[in-house]
């Protein structure tokens, strides 16, 4: 073609410019993510060179950075320059970078940055079962902490042993177990203020409970002349009985999916009074006592029909019960909140917690020197004065003190997102699930003493931790048809007779056999 | 000639009562969104159905435009609709101009290597190591740039240049432009229809990016609208009871939910019909050939 001289010198070397300026505008960009996904490179240098380290750490040394990876479940996480944060930066004397992921999406964030081997230096596990993080802890990629914790005596003390058991794989401890109160879980709570209304007392057996619900719904407990309450507010999913599945487990008094007989382990679905259940739901859903669409509602929706006022049961942890209050409260001023009643225990059973959730893993990648330095950051971290900060802030900012009692400015610490610090590092209240601090003063007493009553006769779920091989491809599909057919049979299209078939089924299929001779060896070799 | 018959009548109504209903089916949710987003929370709590609110309230929109991470992710999903919608019309038009003409050397070859783009990805982990070899994990060039055009709009751009004569070329070529003052000062200003559509179709990708910026962008300043409203909307909690963490906080009320809903899709709904001649036209500008 013909080019004439001067103008194509020209706009060749306008783009050469245009060029130019893209490469540069794009290393910019790359620049400042390079120092982040290479600090934990740059932060071990200076930390392998220095002379060996004691538990606290001293000030005149550069703050350790430490890169933490995990969930939050706000709507939004707390800022990097969080007062807090800031805080405990200065008293651990380390540089945070956290990285928030939301819970939603925290198992596909977590799988990509396994598979990309960039992990960060505080990785939060919330499923250290899980195959794949299994594997790769086995395969040497984290570290495993239960030789190094015994130096840490403030952090140590706030896990309790339990937790540290429920975790070991292959009898080592591939992360920090993050404690959790093991009492609590939710349960039934009904309505005091209906069952006074009806005469009827605190229910204990399951059919006792059946008789509450059922009055719950023919017999008006609200007093409002209108026919406009049932008995149990519930759902199920696709794959497990969900809110429903409490009223399942006072039959069979077992938490989970197996059950403890004659030092066997069973599945719970070969239980014949798995069959009792599902025979009185179905008589529940045939008379009106369960919602009519509990089959696809979802659990936001139970909870709205409870605060409605719609409904007289839900099974709900009681330290939840603020909400609950809030929104009944808006209905009827006066309510007490007293009148809702944590059920201590039906037909002698009520469940118990794992006393953890999730583990916070460290990986290899990270030195020796360094992981003892992170230790000695979570330890300080773990004393009073910081952890306390995560649920009352600083003083002046989220709460003030008045005649010697901290009066917290709860929109300011939940607008802060100060309860996410608390995925990190936790110091497990006992009471935490049933008792808040927002609570008056006689509910708290009242729900600490129920707890402490459930606590006599609470039930673990003897299944958690055991790893079997068949049953981790098997139990998916497993659970969906288990629970496809319970569902039909509450909903009546389904005969009780069908769960029979089902379970004599169960006898010649291998799959299951397989598991339940792996869950046996697991449990036997625990 | 539009015939009147009996027939015709009934057809006409018929179809009229059908599509009618199927509007309503399909406009019922958006304008149960807009409703809810507008109700009281109070209100709300108690009726199990709002179809039109006693008391109408700004208070959840209040609160949304209040909170710093909201105003600043609309800003984030702005600039990824304006810049990237920019860059993907560069890149994409000048890659099907360059392609259209029969002059270049290799052609038959790009398009192959274009066309296997559109039937093969590598999936999530490779394109998250290239994403991180690149550095270019936590910026938002990453998401600009895994999105910046794709297989399909080339080879639709292409099917409308071709429809430019060569002859414009040599045209331009006699008054001394060479091939890109010829491509930025007659071939775009008369290829703007196609501009114009497939600008459209650009920037609401943009605007919905969801899962790219999920992957990438670790900042949450950096992060678009979609994943802020996804943090809002679906709540972690309540999957099933027994896995729940005791710690967490109660979710946001529904009417907080349905005003965030509205305020993520006001933009397009706002733009797109000043856009829609341009749409109508662009649309079947790769279909017609000569």
């Amino acid at each position: 073609m013909i080019r004439e001289g001067k103008r194509g010198k020209r706009s060749s070397s306008l783009l050469l410019a245009v060029v130019l300026l893209l490469a540069a505008l794009l290393s910019a960009c790359g620049g400042g993510s390079n120092s982040i996904s290479g600090g934990s490179q740059q932060g071990n240098a200076p930390n392998a060179s220095s002379n060996s380290q004691q538990g606290s750490p001293s000030a005149d040394e550069p703050p350790t950075e430490i890169r933490i990876m995990v969930h939050f479940f706000g709507a939004t996480p707390p800022a990097s320059d969080n007062a807090v944060k800031l805080k405990i930066e200065e008293a651990t004397n380390t540089k945070l970078d956290i990285q928030w992921v939301s819970a939603n999406n925290y198992k596909e964030k977590f799988n990509v940055t396994l598979a990309s081997g960039d992990i960060p230096d505080l990785i939060l596990v919330t499923d250290p079962f899980d195959p794949v993080f299994r594997r790769a802890a086995e395969q040497g990629a984290f570290w495993d902490v239960s030789p190094y914790i015994d130096e840490y005596s403030y952090m140590k003390e706030t896990i309790a042993p339990i937790a540290w058991d429920m975790t070991k794989i292959n009898g080592k401890n591939y992360g920090l177990p993050r404690p959790r109160p093991s009492e609590g879980e939710a349960f039934f709570i009904v309505r005091k203020d209906w069952l006074d209304n009806l005469g009827l007392s605190v229910p204990e057996t399951a059919e006792q409970l059946y008789e509450v619900m059922k009055a719950f719904t023919t017999q008006d407990p609200d007093k409002n002349s209108k026919d406009d309450t049932i008995g149990l507010a519930g759902q199920v999913d696709g794959s497990s009985m969900s809110t429903l599945a409490e009223f399942e487990r006072i039959f069979y008094q077992a938490y989970g999916n197996w059950k403890l007989q004659d030092g066997q382990l069973v599945h719970v679905v070969t239980l014949p009074e798995t069959r009792e259940a599902l025979v009185m739901l179905a008589q529940a859903y045939a008379e009106g006592l369960i919602p009519l669409d509990f089959a696809s509602m979802k659990l936001s929706q139970v909870k709205d029909m409870f605060k409605a006022g719609q409904a007289g049961i839900i099974v709900e942890k009681s330290g939840a019960l603020q909400e609950y209050y809030d929104a009944l409260k808006k209905i009827d001023p006066n309510f007490d909140m007293k009148n809702l009643l944590p059920l201590t225990s039906v037909n002698g059973y009520n469940p118990k917690g794992p006393g953890f959730s999730g583990v916070i893993a460290i990986p290899k990648s990270v030195s020796e020197d360094k992981l003892k330095k992170i230790l000695a950051a979570l330890d300080r971290w773990s004393q009073d004065d910081l952890f306390l900060m995560h649920s009352q802030g600083i003083e002046g900012i989220h709460h003030t003190v008045q005649d010697g009692k901290i009066v917290i400015d709860t929109e300011k610490v939940t607008a802060d997102g100060l309860g996410e610090f608390n995925q990190i590092l936790y110091v497990a209240d006992p009471y935490a699930s049933t008792v808040k601090r927002t609570f008056p003063e006689d509910v708290q007493e009242l729900y600490a003493s129920i707890q402490d009553e459930r606590a006599k006769t609470s039930v673990a779920n003897v299944g958690t931790g055991l790893y079997s091989e068949t049953g981790a491809t098997f139990m998916q599909e497993f659970n969906k048809t288990v629970q496809d057919l319970k569902t039909k049979i509450i909903l009546g299209v389904e005969p009780i007779e069908a769960w029979d078939a089902f379970v004599a089924s169960l006898d010649s299929n291998e799959s299951f056999k397989k598991t339940t001779a792996e869950m046996n060896e697991a449990y036997k070799n625990r | 000639m539009i015939s009147n018959s009996l027939g015709d009548r009934m057809f006409r109504i018929g179809n009229a009562i059908a599509l009618g209903l199927i509007t309503l089916i399909t406009a019922f949710p958006i304008y149960y969104v807009v409703v809810v987003s507008f109700t009281a929370p109070i209100e709300y709590i108690r009726k199990p159905l709002v179809l039109f609110p006693e008391e109408w309230s700004l208070a959840s929109y209040r609160y949304l435009l209040s909170t710093s991470a909201f105003p600043k992710a609309l800003g984030v999903s702005l600039f990824l609709a304006t810049v990237g919608t920019a860059c993907s019309l560069i890149v994409t038009s000048a890659l099907a101009y360059a392609l259209s003409r029969r002059r270049i050397y290799g052609r038959r070859t790009f398009q192959l290597l274009i066309l296997f783009t559109i039937l093969f990805s590598p999936g999530i982990i490779p394109h998250y190591i290239l994403i991180r070899e690149l550095h270019l994990i936590n910026s938002l060039w990453s998401v600009i740039l895994s999105s910046l055009t794709s297989g399909w709009y080339v080879i639709l751009m292409r099917g409308f240049y071709d429809s430019l004569p060569e002859e414009l070329d040599e045209a331009a070529a006699i008054d001394g432009c060479n091939d890109m003052t010829a491509f930025f000062r007659i071939v775009l200003p008369l290829s703007l229809p196609a501009l114009a559509a497939f600008g459209l179709f650009f920037a609401v990708g943009y605007w919905n990016q969801f899962f790219n910026a999920l992957l990438y962008l670790n900042d949450p300043d950096k992060w678009p609208i979609q994943v802020l409203l996804q943090n809002m909307l679906i709540d972690a909690s309540g999957s099933s009871l027994g896995d729940v963490d005791p710690l967490i906080q109660p979710p946001p009320s529904e009417t907080l939910k349905m005003a965030a809903v509205v305020i993520a899709i006001a933009p397009i709904i706002v733009v797109y019909p000043f856009l829609q001649k341009h749409f109508a036209k662009g649309a079947m500008v790769g279909s017609i050939k000569g």
